[in-house]
């Protein structure tokens, strides 16, 4: 009887840990992110990664670097850009507008 | 076997903090890697720890039936919130977990699984036709992990040096 009891608390431990994993894996931190708590770099990042660009183990300087340059090589991303270039809602704008 | 499974795992856990310090000092920024990299540094810690603890245990017979049942129990469940744990923690800092974390987080679970599998197999209905399997997947899994950690970590190294390359060029 205990060993059942025992098995039983540990798969629904097992199944709460699989749900969380799930969970993790479908972040979509494009939705989810406020703009406050979005830095540069990791506005870079996403944008990069939403033209695929891939800079996957460079540091957090050289995406925002790129990320810049991108945006200054092609016109119609800059003439979309106002004032921050690597901010949220021109990188949702221009995925949406891709 | 108990030698070879302790010094296995003391290896394991030797080996990931070198890659994490490695990885800090040329990647210095908090990733889903990092994070993962960490508590299965930490879960390695208490997995040896309640290994040695078990078998001091089992020396008095007493005990032993205990012994069955936290060794799989333990295991499991330690394991199990191991991957909560990375879990929230990623979804909390929102970060995406890259195809090593993911990897890793995985073999948690199925090492998890494993043990519960085992575990019915052993004391629920007692058939015990799984020992081979468990002892020869266990080890696997673990040299997997490490694989992956070491992977990781040789790919970074390579950008770095590249990165580094070409800021000398510069």
């Amino acid at each position: 009887m205990i060993e059942c009891i025992l098995l039983a608390t540990c798969l629904i431990l097992g199944i709460f840990s699989v749900v969380r994993y799930i969970s993790a894996n479908r972040i979509d931190s494009k939705k989810t992110i406020s703009t406050d708590k979005l830095t540069d770099s990791y506005a870079a990042e996403l944008f990069l990664e939403s033209l695929d660009v891939n800079l996957k183990y460079s540091d957090a300087k050289e995406k925002e670097k790129r990320a810049i340059e991108i945006f200054q090589e092609n016109k119609a991303v800059r003439d979309l850009n106002r004032t921050n270039i690597v901010k949220y809602k021109n990188i949702i704008y221009l995925k949406k507008s891709a | 076997m108990i030698e070879y499974l302790l010094s296995f795992s003391k290896f394991a856990v030797l080996v990931n903090i070198g890659a994490l310090v490695l990885y800090q000092f040329i990647a210095p920024k908090k990733t889903a890697f990092t994070i993962i990299v960490f508590i299965t540094i930490l879960l390695s810690v208490i997995h040896i720890g309640l290994e040695i603890v078990l078998f001091k245990i089992s020396e008095n017979e007493t005990f032993s039936p205990l012994v069955k049942h936290l060794w799989y129990i333990g295991f499991a469940a330690s394991d199990f919130i191991a991957v909560s744990l990375c879990a929230i923690k990623c979804k909390k800092n929102n970060l995406k977990l890259d195809r090593v974390s993911q990897f890793i987080l995985f073999t948690y679970l199925a090492f998890g699984f494993i043990q519960l599998v085992r575990y019915a197999d052993r004391i629920v209905i007692k058939t015990d036709v799984l020992g081979d399997v468990y002892s020869s997947i266990i080890p696997a899994l673990n040299l997997g992990v490490m694989v992956a950690v070491c992977s990781s970590l040789i790919i970074t190294l390579f950008y770095f040096l590249e990165r580094i390359i070409g800021t000398a060029n510069d």
